[in-house]
């Protein structure tokens, strides 16, 4: 049997299923078993009324779109919505849908977390750049406030990056397996929105011959 | 079975969310596959399960307050809330139906079919393992029942593509039972 056939095939079975008809063998091994597990999951909770419930019993704490522990799918069918088809249809999930814009979809939070505490890390900088146009304090004196407090900045931003998520981390319990988990699935986007401010305030400092 | 450790983690959530009721939405979310296959299993119908999920966590929710922890897990107590809902719900459709003996059917010790519901449960939580696009596919599937067609329309593929991802979403899961069953 191709492949084809086999997806046919076990369409086929699934529809039967949730039309509410029982198994029945196919001839071919694989979709049998597949049917057979395709049973276990008629009824799957409909992920709307999971939704609805939440908010009706905890109004106010609908799960961000960026939660790294599961996986979601969205309460309600992007591109089929009446919207959506007069907004022309599928585009837009299309486009959302693109592996870097979804990636970054999920990363939002951690994107945010490492910005503001590279922002932290660079405000020595950002302050002494900021002090110098305005006439308050001279370069010299700008570059040695930068030298003298860049590194304490520093201390405090990553320290700062580190409670951000041992808070965010709290409600999952904070296990190495948690913390190697958010580490390996959204270290890239922290350290690199963090990297980016940062260098961009040290970048901008430097530019101006302030460090 | 939780050990001591998750059982601490347990006891410290329940705590907070007594404290600040917002926090029964982690609760919510811990549980919330469990129970509704727990519902699903006794009532054995979509509208029922959501009905009897919906009272279990309505009623979990207003007498959290009350709830004392004696070192039993969590969701012994959210079962014998949704057991009793089951029953009542059941009773009230067999009274509305007047078909008296529907809920004999029923009337085993829901203790007896907890390893029927876990075992829906996982599979129910393996389905938030897959990629995303599978993960999608097979909710609008069975959790919403659309046709391949309605699929392919709300997420922009081809109907052939959309089989492809339905099967590659089985196969997945056919190997993670398989190897949590070894």
């Amino acid at each position: 049997m191709t492949e084809e056939l086999k997806y046919d095939e076990l369409n086929r079975s699934i529809d039967s299923i949730i039309a509410g008809g029982e198994f029945a063998s196919t001839g071919d091994e694989d979709v049998d078993a597949l049917t057979r597990l395709a049973t276990g999951l008629r009824g799957l909770a409909n992920p709307d009324f999971k939704a609805r419930l939440r908010a009706e019993l905890v109004p106010g704490s609908s799960r961000p779109a960026w939660w790294p522990f599961r996986r979601t799918t969205s309460g309600e069918d992007v591109g089929s919505r009446p919207e959506d088809q007069r907004s022309g249809g599928p585009i837009a999930p299309t486009i959302t849908g693109l592996p870097v814009l979804s990636w970054l979809k999920g990363q939002r939070a951690f994107v945010a977390a490492g910005g503001s505490w590279g922002v932290v890390a660079g405000a020595c900088c950002i302050s002494g750049a900021t002090a110098n146009v305005l006439g308050i304090a001279s370069a010299a004196a700008v570059s040695e406030f930068i030298q003298s407090t860049l590194p304490y900045f520093v201390a405090l931003s990553i320290a700062g990056l580190v409670g951000w998520l041992i808070w965010f981390l709290r409600e999952q319990g904070l296990t190495p397996t948690t913390v190697a988990l958010t580490i390996r699935r959204h270290g890239v986007a922290m350290a690199g929105s963090y990297g980016l401010v940062f260098g961009a305030s040290m970048g901008l400092t430097m530019a101006m011959g302030l460090y | 079975m939780l050990d001591a450790r998750q059982l601490e983690a347990e006891r410290r959530l329940i705590e907070a969310s007594q404290r600040q009721p917002r926090r029964f939405a982690q609760l919510y979310e811990r549980y919330f596959d469990r129970v509704y296959a727990f519902a699903l299993t006794r009532t054995g119908e979509r509208t029922s399960a959501e009905d009897v999920t919906a009272e279990t966590f309505r009623q979990a929710f207003e007498n959290l307050s009350r709830f004392e922890w004696r070192g039993v897990p969590f969701s012994a107590w959210l079962f014998r809330i949704a057991a009793n809902a089951a029953t009542d719900h059941l009773k009230r459709v067999a009274k509305e139906a007047a078909l008296p003996g529907i809920v004999d059917d029923h009337d085993e010790s829901w203790e007896a079919r907890l390893i029927e519901v876990e075992t829906r449960a996982g599979l129910f939580e393996l389905v938030q393992r897959l990629p995303k696009d599978q993960q999608e596919v097979l909710v609008m599937r069975f959790g919403q029942e659309k046709s391949i067609k309605e699929i392919a329309e709300a997420i922009g593929r081809s109907a052939g593509a959309v089989k492809a991802l339905q099967h590659r979403a089985m196969t997945s899961l056919r190997a993670w039972v398989g190897d949590e069953n070894d």
